[in-house]
Order: structure tokens, then sequence, then C-alpha cells
């Protein structure tokens, strides 16, 4: 705490009420990224509200047909309209994304506050664990999984999870230290505060802070992971719409028909890419950055 | 003809204007201090006058001018050749200021073969002359040493060799001192003196009167980025014309303050002596021992906090003072000895046993925000500590009111957030919830380190009040030896773990027997009395070009 450093004028700091000039200063990416967000989620929640049209409705009369205004991103080789596939697609993705970073953040805070809370033994016997589960990469483990759990969108929304809990464990537990050695849990114990009152009334709160932010990162990759899975088969089963299997499906058709393959490709990356830029702002608000 | 002229500088950020209107000139072998608390703009100046006073500010004067050059003309590249050659430029914090990559040496050749080109043989030898020249011993060695194996004071004279590395004719020094204990700061400030009488000129920023009143030829106040008051050393502490410089004189806590309040508003009016009550000791310790690898940290210290009494422990940061705090709080166990609170164990029972006595041992320490959840507001972080000591629920709001009362605060401040308080007000804060616990024992770490003058001496008077009326048992901890002086009754020095002396504050002070705590006074800074001056004028009136013009503010 040195005098001086406060005495660098902060303007941030002193004037706390500007609603409308703030507004203007947020990146007009995260803006963009906010709206395909949003827009996503719409068509996870209403998707016939966008795309009218039954995703599984076969007619070979139109089958392969280029994007027209009435097929906005075309057909497949069996008549489907792409576009009301992605749009229905969207709540799969969405939901393995969200779904598996809840269970990995979940699992992974209880096995880090256990670790960084106990210390000793307990703490090194958890971490080793993680350190060999971590040693092996994210996909190769989900595939692991899903080979001994079997196929399908539930199976494939657990090896996510399950992918990702050391990562989420390991940061909680490197937070927990951080809070275990901060000012106000020693100020806790000098009141006469009991351990396990401490650990529920400041450490897991202090924790959880960071690890939301971090957890909205973690969706994009876990929307990544779960296109990858049904890319390679893994995931559900044909004709459910969902955007690996899609690109899978498409793959055969590029030179015919490019759209089968490419749309639900470039749904795919703007998810991953809008829910990445939020998160990154997130983090860098929380941090104090932006 | 000045080296450097300031005609009403002004520095504004969006939204706040950080200095308005300051005018000064500084000659060669001259000293220009820049007084003022946090906030009042003396900072921004000295980043204003170095062109960094960064991308948001904006930055105008009637004139600015550097020797022949007009500063407010300058490109940034410009600004890179004045800075170093021309304008020197030592901050607070040298261990941020310094390269952690880089060995100092190879620190000050940059800075050297920046502005001056020297053959590259020649480099070596210069740094080793310009580490002796700063009072570095053995620079040889020292040279190839990175700036976390150096102490404080190496530290700060490693950054002000590399300020002078290419011989500037102006040296700027931000709070040269803040952050070093009297003893290297009084070493600082004597390097400071030197190049002064060598001829550089020299802008001094200090929140500390003290620390300028020997080095000053001139002083400027700043509060809130105005000028309150200008002049020579002399006319300011023996005839301050500005209330607010009269208030910042009285707050400095010193032997002459005993007993009396230090904020001004409340008067000066005399105390009551303590009086110690003789009962057992409320809190002792029997040769207490901690290491920390091999060194020894506390090192057989026994103590005892008589029930009643404000003891006073002093010493060099590194002395152990906070460790021996930490034991005696039973946040850390000793490797020896034990600690006994009213004759009862304390340091020997498990943490669930010494639960319940927590609450009359409690902590004032130097970081209140840090002492506090960050997602808390006040009123939470009240009622943690009521309800831990044990009061109903239905009680809770009329007991806050009466400990934010106790504490100089209101009731409105009870919905605020921490952050949103001064740092004097946090530290109210960090009282309050302390009395909450209704302790006998208060443990203050360097409670007022991190807080203005002023401030330092609301909170100085606050403990005193509260202890006369609560019948506290206080140890004040602290590296200040006028805080110390102030407000102890008996007082402990601590060196290299070690108590070196013990005493009544009084006797300890006139006659130290420790050739340490000799040191350690001899530096204190102090305001010279009126007397002093006259003869110091007598002295300084053979000195050439003493004068120097302020340009009125």
């Amino acid at each position: 705490m040195n005098p001086s450093s406060s005495e660098l004028i902060d303007p941030a700091a002193k004037s706390p009420a500007r609603p409308l000039s703030a507004w203007r200063r947020i990146p007009i990416g995260v803006v963009l990224a906010t709206f395909v967000v949003a827009f996503l989620v719409l068509c996870a929640l209403f998707p016939t509200l966008i795309a009218p049209k039954d995703p599984y409705q076969l007619s070979l009369l139109h089958s392969l047909r280029a994007p027209s205004p009435e097929f906005p991103f075309g057909t497949d080789q069996l008549g489907r309209d792409i576009f009301s596939r992605v749009v229905h697609g969207a709540s799969y993705s969405l939901s393995i994304g969200i779904g598996a970073t809840l269970i990995a953040v979940t699992v992974g805070l209880l096995v880090g506050l256990i670790a960084g809370s106990a210390g000793g033994a307990v703490d090194l016997a958890f971490m080793r664990i993680i350190d060999v589960l971590l040693a092996f990469p994210a996909l190769f483990m989900s595939m692991a999984v899903v080979a001994l759990i079997g196929k399908g969108s539930m199976n494939v929304l657990l090896a996510i999870a399950i992918a990702e809990i050391p990562r989420y464990a390991r940061i909680v537990r490197s937070q927990v230290l951080v809070v275990r050695q901060s000012g106000y849990v020693e100020a806790a114990l000098i009141l006469g505060q009991r351990r396990s009152v401490t650990l529920i009334k400041h450490v897991l709160p202090n924790t959880i802070g960071p690890l939301i932010v971090l957890s909205t990162l973690g969706i994009g990759s876990a929307i990544l992971s779960s296109a990858a899975l049904s890319y390679l088969g893994l995931g559900p089963k044909p004709p459910t719409p969902e955007w690996g299997l899609m690109l899978a499906e498409g793959q055969g058709y590029l030179r015919k028909a490019w759209w089968i393959g490419v749309f639900p490709g470039i749904f795919a990356t703007l998810t991953v890419v809008s829910t990445t830029i939020l998160g990154r702002y997130l983090k860098a608000l929380s941090d104090g950055r932006a | 003809m000045s080296l450097l002229t300031v005609e009403d500088l002004k520095v504004s950020f969006p939204g706040t204007d950080a200095v308005r209107g300051l005018s000064f000139s500084v000659d060669a072998g001259q000293c220009v201090a820049i007084v003022g608390e946090s906030g009042s703009g003396k900072s921004v100046t000295a980043r204003a006058l170095v062109g960094l006073a960064g991308d948001n500010a904006a930055v105008t004067a009637k004139s600015l001018r550097l020797g022949e050059k007009d500063l407010l003309r300058l490109s940034p590249s410009q600004w890179r050749s004045v800075r170093g050659r021309d304008v020197g430029f030592v901050l607070q914090d040298a261990l941020v200021s310094l390269d952690p990559l880089k060995t100092i040496g190879s620190e000050i050749a940059e800075a050297l073969t920046q502005h001056v080109s020297l053959p590259h043989v020649q480099v070596r030898q210069k740094v080793i002359d310009l580490l002796s020249s700063v009072g570095i011993p053995d620079p040889q060695e020292r040279i190839g040493q990175f700036a976390h194996q150096l102490s404080g004071g190496l530290r700060q004279r490693a950054l002000i060799a590399s300020a002078i590395a290419a011989s500037p004719a102006l040296l700027i020094a931000d709070e040269p001192t803040t952050a070093l204990d009297v003893i290297v700061q009084a070493q600082v400030l004597d390097l400071l003196r030197d190049m002064k009488a060598k001829g550089t000129g020299l802008i001094l920023i200090s929140h500390d009167l003290a620390v300028v009143a020997s080095l000053a030829d001139h002083i400027i106040v700043l509060k809130d980025g105005v000028v309150v008051e200008t002049g020579t050393p002399e006319r300011i502490f023996t005839d301050p014309q500005a209330d607010y410089t009269r208030a910042l004189l009285a707050a400095i806590p010193s032997a002459s303050t005993r007993g009396k309040k230090l904020a001004l508003d409340t008067s000066s009016q005399a105390l009551s002596e303590p009086s110690p009550r003789a009962d057992k000791p409320a809190l002792e310790a029997t040769s207490l021992i901690k290491r920390l690898g091999k060194r020894l940290v506390v090192d057989r210290v026994s103590i005892e906090l008589r029930t009643g009494e404000t003891l006073g422990l002093v010493g060099a940061s590194g002395s152990g003072k906070t460790t021996l705090a930490r034991l005696l709080l039973a946040l850390q166990s000793p490797d020896e000895g034990e600690v006994l609170l009213k004759g009862a164990l304390w340091s020997r029972l498990t943490e669930s046993e010494r639960r319940r006595l927590r609450p009359r041992i409690q902590l004032v320490s130097q970081d209140p925000l840090g002492s506090f959840d960050p997602r808390y507001r006040v009123i939470d972080i009240i009622a943690e500590a009521l309800e831990l000591a044990g009061l109903p629920k239905n009680a809770w709001n009329a007991r806050a009111t009466e400990l934010m009362a106790w504490v100089g605060l209101s009731d409105q401040h009870l919905p605020r957030r921490p952050r949103q308080l001064s740092g004097g007000q946090r530290q109210r804060v960090a009282i309050a919830r302390a009395l909450a616990m209704e302790p006998e024992i208060l443990i203050c770490d360097e409670p007022v380190s991190a807080l203005d003058v002023s401030t330092q001496a609301q909170v100085l008077d606050l403990l005193d009040d509260l202890k006369k009326k609560l019948g506290l048992t206080i140890l004040f901890i602290s590296h200040d030896l006028g805080v110390i002086h102030h407000v102890s009754d008996r007082v402990l020095v601590m060196h290299a773990g070690r108590i070196v002396e013990e005493g009544p504050v009084e006797e300890v002070f006139a006659n130290p027997r420790d050739a340490y705590t000799r040191d350690l006074f001899a530096a204190i800074p102090r305001i010279p009395e009126a007397s002093a001056f006259r003869q110091h004028n007598l002295s300084r009136s053979n000195h050439v070009g003493s004068d120097i013009r302020p340009i009125s503010a």
C-alpha cells in the first residue's frame, strides 16, 4: 500500500455514473457476439418461430437445391431444408455446451475445494490424478469415455464434462489456495469463525466468481468438442440435425452441393467465436481491465 | 537562468482537474519540494514534467521551459532524449521500477548508453563509478546482481544511479524514501544532499514535511491540485500562513505531541495520563523462537503486555515485528516458547479450544481493505463480527450504529462498500469490527502506515479515545518512531528478531542504551526548531545562489 499509487488519478474510478458513454465503450465485437448468442438462444428455445419448416421432412423432389428464397441455405441430398436443420441444431449444441460445462464446473468445484482446503496428502493425491488426466488431450479423453459408455447425445455430454473436470478442478484449487491466504480469511479466524463456516461464507463465493467467467469460455470449447465427436460418428444418430453430424453428412457432397456442409460449419464457428469473445470480455471486466 | 521554469501548469483528466495552476522555478544546486497528501496532484506534476502524464491527460501551461527547451512542444521522440539526459526521474518503488530480468549493471548501462556514446570497454568502469558515487558498497560485485537480490536501500540507490547515469542537470524524485526505513532513508537523503551540493537541481516530492525539511530550499504545499502555500522551509515551519499547512505540521506525531490530540479541529487539550492497572499481564510471551529455514525471525523474545497499557513495538522492516504479532495472535505457532493470555494457556491450545477465547484479542492490520471479504458491504463486515460475538439478531442494528459512532462513522456508511471509502474510513471500519468482539487486547500492526498524516492523526486520536473509554490494552507496532513516541506508555525496540531495548517511552527516547536504538533515533527526520533556522541561514548565506525566486502561484 504505497500512498502515491492511489494518487495517479484514475479517471474511471472518480466518475462512477456514466451510463451512456459507458455503452459506447463496449467493443463492437462484443456487441456483435451478444447478438449472435441471443439469436442462437432464440433458435434453441423457439426453433419453429425462426424456421417453420420441419427439419426431418424428406422430399426427394427438392433434393440438393442451391440456396434460394424458398430454401435460404439450400437442401440436402434427401431434400431436407438445411436452414431449418441448422436452426433446430442450435438446441443440441447449446444444451451440450452448457450442460457439459455445468457438470464439469460443479464437479471441478467440489474436487478443487476439497483438495485446496484439505491440503496435505488429500491435496497431493487429487492433484496427481488431475495431472495424469490433464496429460491426455480433451478430445481423446472424451472419445475414450464414449467408447466406454456408448454413443448418444447424453453420453457425449457426459464425456465432454468428464474431460473438462480436471481443468476446472485445478483452477478452483489454486483459487482456493489464494483465498485461504487472504487477509479476510485470516480476519475470520481472528474473529473466532469456524473453519467450515469460513469455507462456505468466504472461500466458496470468492472462488466461484472467477470460475463463472472462465466457464463461459469453456462453453465454446465444449460445443466444439461435441461437434467433433458427432463428426466422428460418436454423437447423436442420423437424422438428428446436429451440426457436427451434418458436417459429416455434407462432406461427401462438398463439390456438388457445398451448402450442406458449409452452413452448419459457419454456425458452429460463429457460436464458438461468439461465446469465446463474450467470455473473454467478462473476464476482462472482472479483472478490471475493461 | 533557471534550469526549469514552470508557469501556470495545469493537468486535467477527463472529469477531474488534477493540477490547477502551479508555478515555480528550479536553479542549479537547489531543491524545490512539493508536499501534499494523496490526491494532491504532486505525483501527476512530476509525471507531467517528464512527459509521462498519460494519454488521457491534458497538460497545459503558460510556460514550461527546461533551459532553452520548450517542453510543451516536444514530440514523443524528443521527450525520450530529454528524459535521462536532461531530467532524471526517481520513483518510489525501486523493486517495481527496476527490470527484474536485468542485472543492475546492465540496467544502468542501458540508461547510460542511451544518451552518452561511450566505448564499450569504458561502460563497465563508468557504471562502477556511478554505483560507488551513490554509495553502493562493493560495486564490482553488485553490478552483476538482480534487483531482488538487493535490499530496499540499495535498490533505491541503484535506481538513483540509473537516473543520474547521463548526468542530468535536474533530478525529480517522487517519494524516493517512502518505502524505506528511517536509517536507510537518512542515507538516501544524504545522497540527494550531496548531489544538490554538486550542482544538480532537485525536485523532491513527498507527503512528509519532515523528510523535505533538511533538503528543500523552497517548499510548495499542494492540496487538491491547488497551491496552498509556498515559501522557504523557515517560513513554512516557523510561520505557516495557511490553515492546511498548520494542520499538516500539527498532525506529525512526535515527542512534543505526547498526550495531546493530533488532529487540529478537536483542539489540543491535554488528555489525562493513562494509568496502567496492576494485574496479571494481559499477554505474556516467554522466550519465543520462530525459525524460517535456518534464520531466526524471532529470537528468544520475552514480552509482557500489562493490562491497560499501550506497549509500542518499533523496528525496521524485516526486524520480525509482524511475525511476533502473528505469534501473539496465535496465527502461527512458535517453534519454542509459549504465549499466555491472562496467565492461561493460549499458544498451546488447539484451534478449536482457542476459538472461544479469540474474541478477547483482536487485530487492526495495516491493510484493512485486504481484511474485508471483497463481496461484503460495511454492514456485512460488522454483522459477521456481531454474530460471532453472540449478539441476538434483533440487537444488531442498534449495536452497529453504536460501533459506527464510536469510530466516528455514521449509519450512512453501513450500506457502502469498503472500496468506496477512504483509507482512514476503512481503518475505522476495521477498528469497529474488532471492537464488536468486545476485546480486551488490541494488536495494532502498522495501523496508520498506509495513511496520510492528517488521516493518521485522526486514527491515532481515535485509538487513544477508545482505549480510555473501553479500557483496552494495546500492542502498537510501527516502524515510525514519532508515532510510537506519541502513543506508547512503554516501548520495545526490535532488531534482527531480538528485543534490543525495553523501557518507559520517555526513558528509552531520552537515553537509549543500545547502539542500534541510538542509530535509529539519530536517523529520524526532524522539522528544525525556529532557532535552528537562524544558524542555518547564517551558514547558507555563504552559499551562492541560494535565493530562488518563485513565480507567485
